[in-house]
């Protein structure tokens, strides 16, 4: 830089034809520019790949878990202490998921930080693929006094007759959006017949503090508590037409553009409440309209917000910090006076691509010292 | 701030002057100081415990001239601060030279900042190193307020308009009446001096103008080596830069630009300076009008595209990618444009101090280069990663094979022809493969094209966690006549080696190697990728006992002549059949060969395509040679993949058969510059490189040759989303 400087002042004084000069020096910084321009777009292009791949210290841990529960007799395939999967009064958690690690952290933490673990049951949905090597890190790695439960999406007859019909219609590119774990989180009703209240935690976050002070949150008679989004001047602002498209005179009838938003990664449910008022069944209704034309963005949360209009209640902001996927901003008193962080954005913890200030809160949670990790050439 | 410069400003009547003022006040001070400060490393002694000091001095420089300068530092700086004392001296010593173009032209410099400032804050995925830099330039005081002065709205108000396409221009236009509204008349300024991102040709520079070109074309040679398919996926949107108007348009704001300040500087010009201001602003609005881009994924365009195209500077950047624009400008710009080629006209006939316009134009060319330079370093990054991660269909389909594999071992995967594996008078093909897909394309390529696939017996070596994704695939798909088996290596391996060292050298690698080619002139280092045997190659004769003479194929490969006449090849004795790469000597790869002698003149060879006598391998014993070289105290801190190249070469360096030219092509998997009509005459076409087919990075234009010999129908493929 400081060479070219020196380079162009000398020639500006050795060569004084001005128009020239400016012209050559416009046609540098035109490449220059150009170069910025193309520079920018690359990179985007290439994040955006880069969150499609697995690392490949993943994809091994994934395999050797999987040869390995196949190796085992069908009665080592059991996790103890069953009897409290459908004991309402426990404090249950779930989690969808096809990411061992991600899993792994969300149960460790959740559990590590809770003062009375043994009140505590996770339920681990994941798919037919994941489910042997999940079971597989879950039956070797208990969460203490913890009851955990691995549930395959498969085993879901009724999911797959509801849920199938509608969607495999209307096959869109992005895995990420027809996934079906990603919405399974709309039949935890159907999920777990049994249950009462549930908090669902996304896979990418990390808790940081006992939670059983949610159980006792009022709710008003809401089906769904969850942190807000709608302060306009902070990263997570969102608004309702950022996903849903108003100019329907449908969806314009219905809600109102101003309502506040929430946000998923940690959201206490009143199943009851969700039976009562039969939300599975609008969220249906909705899934179905939105196929007809374009009333929302592809994804979970627009679906969320309507499916759940006027049936949701504001935890207070100190439960969930959002952004730690895409912010780089988020202080650390910010972070670490969380109860649970959401690392939501592309930028996953497990990804080599995330935020590095911010692996650490969920680093510490990975057992990278177990033999499988260090195989498979996962360190920190 | 802004009620510091609101004092002297609030008289209605005086709106041009109180454009001055709001202009000068910071210009004069923040300006100087922001980019010294940072030029120095004291952007911290910046932090003024008055910012409202800087008024009146801002005031009196301006209405005075030159008088008053001596005190700018008394002033508006307090003087217990250490650093602020520094900056005090700069200023001082700068004063006399001060003039308010250089206060505009600083202001370029800021309103660049500024710019940087929203980019970098709303970037949802930067590197960290970007944040941070981000942040650096968030903390220095007053920015914020710089910016909204500057008409770029500043971080608060551009999250209220970070809406839906549709809201967009509406939002847009929201800002810059509200701002009309205050009557800043400030903005012109503003907009006289945006970020480098507008140029292009036109008549002004139409000698320069093939020279842009010929720039970038140089830089793209540079990126196809090292940025992959995407050059490709670049040069598509570069076409939308061509469109002639959008860079007519571009060059005559950036002219008007470099010649505003100088025009402005003389007092008889006035009219000229409003003309050209107007039309400038004028144009940066029509530029900012037209920027959708429906061609972002959708992530990058809702979230911080839109936060920070509300800062109109970078609306003229992206807006360039749309193609929108081409519909918009053609329509609507051409009165305008001409309006503008006239104000030009005319400023030019006025002579200028070429000090000042060179200056800007060395300064945006500087702050671009720079952040030019950034994104460069983001994206090879970026790239390694793309190369080194796997993409998330492959996971899923060597998962589900696994998962599908223990489900159904109910079955007997072992096909009744296993009688084949060990007849020395079948046709025997290697290859060692962990990935199921390229491994499948080797075999079924290799079997469409061969004459009588029933004597063709294909043995798929792969390590421990592949094994049982392959053990099912190759018993699902049948390939003609051909018999295929599945080894695991660790079996084999395990008696001779520990585990650890192994591990690495399982199966094939590449050997990047980078050197500078003395036949050709050019001083450019040269990259080639040379594939390499692996440990276990060497096993081969005691992992076949019976057979003589086996093919060894790397799984990167596509068949496309039929092998069989490699079998009736006499090779004199030799051990290796193998095309050479003449390119490249061993002479040329002389530091990675250690001490040892050899002739300099021998050329590599790759592996790839390789005939191997084993008969002939037993007889000199070559493994044990290769595990003595291989032993040997190696070179500093060599890799060891470096180790096994060498022992390799050394090993072999007698004993190669060069095979015919036209057997194989290699390349395919870095180098763009291959001709259709030898890929389609090669027999054996090697994707060596990074850009392999099966990634989303490879070179499109030779993903098709590997393709078609996918089974696409496959329901495992098509559950796993895997469109290559």
């Amino acid at each position: 830089m400081k060479g070219m400087e020196s380079t162009l002042y000398k020639a500006s004084r050795v060569f004084p034809d001005c128009p020239v000069m400016a012209t050559k020096l416009r046609a540098m910084a035109y490449n220059a520019e150009e170069l910025v321009r193309l520079q920018k777009n690359q990179a985007s292009y290439l994040t955006q790949l880069a969150a499609r791949t697995t690392p490949k210290g993943l994809h091994c841990l994934a395999m050797q878990l999987t040869a390995e529960y196949f190796s085992l007799q069908p009665e080592e395939r059991q996790f103890p202490n069953q009897q409290k999967l459908h004991h309402p009064n426990l404090y249950h958690y779930v989690v969808f998921s096809d990411n061992i690690m991600a899993c792994a952290v969300v149960v460790n933490s959740t559990v590590s930080s809770a003062m009375e673990p043994a009140k505590i049951v996770f339920h681990v949905v994941t798919d037919s693929l994941n489910f042997p090597a999940i079971s597989m890190w879950f039956l070797f790695n208990p969460p203490g006094k913890a009851t955990i439960q691995v549930q395959s999406l498969d085993n879901f007859k009724w999911f797959s007759t509801k849920y199938d019909s509608t969607l495999k219609k209307h096959n869109t590119e992005d895995p990420r959006f027809t996934s079906a774990l990603n919405h399974l989180r709309f039949y935890l009703p159907d999920v777990f017949p049994a249950l009462n209240k549930v908090v669902l935690l996304d896979h990418d976050v990390v808790v940081q503090s006992d939670l059983s002070g949610l159980w006792s949150v009022d709710m008003k008679g809401k089906v769904n508590g969850a942190v807000e989004t709608c302060k306009v001047n902070e990263a997570s602002f969102r608004r309702m037409d950022m996903f849903i498209n108003f100019s329907d005179p449908l969806v314009a009838k219905r809600f109102d553009v101003n309502a506040c938003t929430w946000a998923f990664g940690m959201n206490l449910f009143n199943l009851r409440q969700w039976r009562r008022r039969n939300l599975t069944s609008v969220y249906h209704k909705y899934l179905q309209l939105g196929y007809k034309k374009p009333l929302w963005k592809a994804g979970s949360l627009p679906l969320g917000w309507i499916t759940f209009y006027k049936q949701t209640v504001a935890l207070d902001r100190r439960w969930q910090l959002l952004g730690l996927g895409y912010d780089s901003g988020i202080t650390r008193r910010d972070i670490e006076r969380a109860a649970v962080i959401h690392y939501n954005g592309v930028m996953k913890p497990w990804l080599d691509i995330g935020i590095s200030k911010y692996k650490g809160y969920w680093g510490r949670h990975v057992k990278y010292d177990h033999p499988f990790l260090q195989r498979c050439n996962i360190h920190d | 701030m802004k009620g510091g410069g609101g004092g002297g400003v609030s008289v209605p009547g005086k709106r041009r002057w109180r454009g001055l003022v709001i202009g000068v006040l910071f210009l004069v001070i923040l300006s100087m100081l922001v980019p010294l400060a940072f030029l120095l490393g004291v952007h911290n002694g910046f932090h003024s415990p008055n910012p409202d000091g800087y008024v009146p001095v801002q005031h009196s420089s301006v209405s005075n001239g030159g008088k008053d300068r001596s005190t700018i530092s008394d002033a508006d700086i307090d003087p217990k601060n250490d650093r602020s004392h520094h900056i005090n001296d700069i200023v001082t010593k700068l004063a006399p030279k001060f003039s308010k173009v250089h206060c505009i032209m600083l202001l370029g410099m800021l309103a660049w900042h500024c710019h940087a400032l929203l980019v970098y804050h709303g970037l949802t995925q930067p590197a960290p190193w970007i944040a941070q830099l981000g942040h650096k330039w968030a903390v220095l005081p007053g920015f914020h307020q710089i910016c909204n002065m500057l008409g770029v709205v500043s971080l608060d108000v551009l999250t209220k308009f970070t809406n839906g396409t549709e809201n967009q221009t509406t939002d847009r236009n929201a800002v810059h009446s509200s701002q009309h509204k205050k009557g800043t008349s400030v903005e012109p300024h503003a907009l006289l001096q945006p970020p480098p991102n507008t140029s292009g040709t036109n008549n002004v520079a139409k000698v320069e103008g093939t020279e842009y070109v010929k720039g970038g074309i140089d830089e793209n040679e540079n990126c196809e080596l090292k940025f992959g398919s995407y050059c490709l996926w670049r040069k598509e949107h570069r076409e939308d830069m061509k469109d002639s108007m959008v860079k007519k348009l571009k060059d005559q704001l950036f002219v008007a630009r470099a010649y505003y300040p100088s025009i402005a500087k003389l007092p008889s010009q006035s009219k000229l300076t409003r003309e050209l201001r107007q039309n400038i602003q004028e144009l940066e609005r029509v530029l900012s009008e037209s920027a959708t881009d429906p061609d972002l994924p959708p992530e990058i365009n809702h979230t911080w595209l839109f936060k920070f195209c509300d800062c109109i500077h970078c609306m003229a950047e992206w807006s360039t990618l749309s193609r929108h624009i081409k519909l918009i400008f053609n329509g609507m710009i051409g009165k305008k444009s001409q309006k503008m080629e006239a104000a030009i006209v005319k400023a030019k006939s006025f002579p200028v101090d070429c000090n000042n316009v060179d200056k800007k134009l060395r300064q945006i060319f500087d702050l671009t280069e720079d952040e030019a330079n950034f994104h460069m370093k983001q994206s090879a990054f970026l790239y390694q990663l793309a190369v080194q991660t796997m993409p998330k269909s492959l996971h899923c389909l060597s998962m589900k094979l696994t998962v599908e594999y223990f489900k159904s071992t109910a079955l007997d995967m072992e096909p009744s022809q296993a009688n084949k594996y060990s007849n020395p008078l079948l046709h025997h093909y290697v290859i060692f493969s962990n990935n199921v897909l390229a491994s499948s394309v080797v075999i079924n390529s290799t079997v469409m094209h061969s004459e009588e696939s029933k004597s063709q017996v294909f043995h798929v070596l792969t390590d421990e966690q592949n094994y049982f994704a392959m053990k099912l695939w190759f018993f699902r798909n049948s390939f003609k006549e051909a018999t295929v088996q599945v080894l695991n290596i660790e079996k084999f391996s395990l008696d001779y080696h520990d585990k650890a060292t192994l591990s690495h050298m399982l199966l094939p690698v590449e050997f990047r190697v980078s050197f500078h080619n003395f036949d050709d002139s050019s001083t450019q280092d040269r990259t080639q990728y040379l594939s390499i045997f692996s440990d276990v190659h060497y096993l081969l004769p005691e992992i076949f006992p019976s057979l003589k003479k086996v093919v060894v194929l790397d799984d990167d490969i596509v068949v496309q002549k039929d092998l069989s006449a490699l079998w009736n090849l006499d090779m004199g004795g030799k051990v290796n059949g193998a095309v050479q790469f003449c390119s490249v000597t061993l002479g040329l790869l002389k530091s990675y060969m250690g001490e040892n002698n050899f002739d300099k003149k021998i050329c590599a060879w790759m592996s790839g395509l390789n005939i191997l006598d084993l008969a002939r391998w037993r007889e000199l014993d070559l493994t044990k040679s290769y595990r003595k070289l291989a032993r040997e105290v190696s070179v500093g801190e060599e890799s060891i993949e470096a180790a096994a190249l060498r022992a390799s070469l050394l090993t072999f360096q007698d004993l190669i058969y060069a095979l015919d030219g036209v057997w194989a092509l290699s390349g395919l998997g870095h180098n763009y510059g291959l001709d259709i009509q030898t890929i389609k005459k090669a027999a054996v076409l090697h994707y060596n490189g990074n850009m392999k087919p099966w990634l989303d990075l490879g070179i499109p234009r030779y993903k098709r040759h590997w393709k078609k010999f996918l089974n696409q129908e496959d329901q495992f493929l098509s559950e796993c989303n895997i469109h290559p």
